[in-house]
């Protein structure tokens, strides 16, 4: 390479390249997991809940919140479930972004057709177009009138409500209780051993792997002066792609060998001992009052 | 066979399913409270020669008698069997990692004593006492991913110590270990040692071999045990050890007060 094509790809390749984004993106997942560990270790009121009865209590808050269709008290769950947040001493501006960022993107796309009057036809609110007659496409009939309805937009808000809901609440019962007394917890309720040592391994060895390709693309990422093609990259990511599944494979062999060595004879044996508290019983009554109080309101409160 | 040999190998020989030879024609007796030393260059067999004392893997050829039994796949399909032969034998991995599963320090070090059987109580003391033994009683919540090489290390040895086995087998212990963690592993295996206990450790660390060992097995690149004895011995041998790859001509050893030994090349 000549001096001036080497300087000029150079001058590329500070600008973050995929090597680079790529290893910030996995740095941030170990990130948000150590992050989670921390708010775990805290004194707030969800983690000083036995982990039973705060996954007891999250699972009822989530089925009142689908026997739930007024919007007002769909919201007001939501700023009770923030309220909770905040007690149990998670940072609510990071914990909004995350539900409030993803919920209207995935939950929203899915509800943009219903607002419309061909899928659900309805009170019209906004007039988009008219068309001479109505058309059928087979078994569906368009109406002449295409417009945004009033029961279509309601629907979309208490869907969109609804997921946030049983989203926040699920966030909150992941970042407050440590993930191995999660799962130990669901084992104590039902949950087969052997689902829950898959999903310890699982979470356990994804990591490591998660470091391991952080370990190749900064490697890669030392060694690559200038600019390197889409191809190139392809070529890389395929590479890389390739040698984590044989690294994966070795180290399934190999744990399969540890564990057999320390006994395992196919059952997996788990030792967990939890003590129900007053307070986690009182806390169980409180979830009930609260779960009756918003069914109970959404009954009386009547949408106009 | 002697009455008072852990283990007993006859003309083993191993081959992986790729076809590589990994052992060819191994013969050693390994005597109750013996601290054995498997020396040899990377890829000689080492590694799978201990795999093959824990009955991870079993070999093609040969016989192995471990505690006076001809130990075969069949054999351990006995549940009995299992149990007794599992809870005599610790194994340290090479890489921490694949035997660290479990989702913290604590359910780590429980796990074995859970598997063989152990009741709760029981399990508890041994967890306490072999975390206090180790000082990893302030990590003990923590999972692995968040431990450093040498903590994860110390989990590994606490995993298989908690066991309270007869025997501990380990694969290049020191490796990727700072100097003070170095020591304090090389502490643990002399006090463990010292209970009469057996020890085979596979290395080419020489330094550990001089401080530890009571007889060495010198494996050559065609992963055949070409020479045995007392450290002094093979580290006396200068060209069985340029032989097997193991040093250079500029080798040497240096004498430090203390009539500490260390050994390494230079020119």
């Amino acid at each position: 390479m000549c001096p001036k094509c080497f300087k000029s790809s150079f001058n590329k390749s500070t600008k973050p390249g995929f090597l680079e984004k790529t290893i910030n993106e996995l740095n941030n997942v170990m990130k948000e997991e150590f992050v989670a560990g921390k708010i775990a270790s805290r004194h707030g009121l969800l983690q000083n809940l036995d982990p039973r009865i705060n996954f007891l209590a999250t699972l009822l808050l989530i089925i009142s919140a689908n026997f739930i269709h007024q919007p007002l008290v769909l919201l007001f769950f939501n700023f009770w479930v923030i309220w909770l947040a905040k007690v149990s001493l998670v940072p609510v501006g990071s914990f909004l972004k995350k539900i409030w960022l993803v919920v209207p993107l995935f939950t929203g796309i899915m509800v943009i057709p219903a607002i419309f009057s061909p899928f659900l036809p309805g009170e019209p609110l906004l007039i988009l177009f008219q068309l001479p007659h109505p058309v059928q496409i087979l078994f569906w009939q368009i109406p002449p009138v295409i417009s945004i309805t009033k029961q279509g937009v309601l629907a979309a808000i208490v869907l969109v409500l609804r997921v946030g809901i049983c989203v926040s609440l699920s966030l909150l019962l992941t970042l407050t209780t440590k993930w191995s007394l999660l799962l130990k917890a669901l084992n104590k309720i039902g949950l087969p051993d052997i689902f829950t040592t898959i999903l310890e391994m699982a979470h356990r060895y994804i990591y490591l792997l998660l470091q391991t390709t952080v370990d190749m693309f900064t490697a890669k990422k030392s060694r690559s002066i200038g600019h390197t093609t889409t191809g190139e990259q392809r070529k890389f990511v395929s590479n890389s792609m390739s040698i984590l599944l044989g690294k994966s494979y070795f180290i399934s062999n190999e744990v399969y060998s540890a564990m057999l060595s320390r006994g395992y004879n196919g059952n997996t044996l788990v030792l967990t001992e939890f003590k129900l508290k007053s307070f986690d019983w009182l806390w169980l009554f409180f979830i009930i009052i609260v779960c009756l109080f918003f069914i109970g309101g959404d009954h009386l409160f009547v949408w106009k | 066979m002697s009455g008072n040999n852990i283990f007993t190998l006859k003309e083993i020989s191993y081959r992986y399913p790729s076809s590589e030879e990994a052992l060819s024609k191994i013969n050693l007796e390994i005597k109750k409270g013996e601290l054995s030393i498997f020396l040899g260059a990377n890829g000689c067999g080492k590694s799978t020669l201990l795999k093959i004392l824990d009955a991870l893997i079993f070999p093609q050829e040969g016989e192995f008698y471990a505690f006076g039994n001809l130990i075969t796949e069949e054999a351990l399909s006995n549940e009995e069997f299992f149990y007794s032969f599992r809870k005599k034998i610790g194994f340290l991995f090479q890489e921490s990692d694949v035997q660290l599963f479990n989702p913290t320090v604590w359910d780590e070090v429980a796990y074995g004593p859970l598997q063989l059987g152990l009741d709760k109580t029981s399990v508890k003391d041994r967890v306490e006492k072999t975390l206090d033994l180790l000082s990893l009683k302030r990590l003990k919540d923590r999972p692995p991913f968040k431990l450093s090489g040498g903590e994860k290390k110390k989990e590994a040895i606490a995993s298989i110590l908690s066991i309270e086995p007869e025997v501990l087998l380990l694969d290049e212990p020191t490796n990727g270990l700072d100097p003070r963690t170095q020591r304090h592993l090389i502490n643990l295996i002399k006090d463990f040692h010292k209970q009469n206990k057996t020890v085979v450790i596979s290395t080419h660390n020489l330094d550990l071999i001089y401080e530890l060992a009571d007889k060495v097995y010198v494996f050559s690149e065609d992963h055949k045990i070409i020479a045995s004895g007392s450290p002094e011995e093979i580290l006396n041998d200068k060209d069985l050890l340029i032989k097997v790859n193991l040093i250079d001509e500029h080798f040497h050893k240096h004498v430090h007060t203390g009539d500490h030994l260390h050994f390494h090349s230079h020119e």
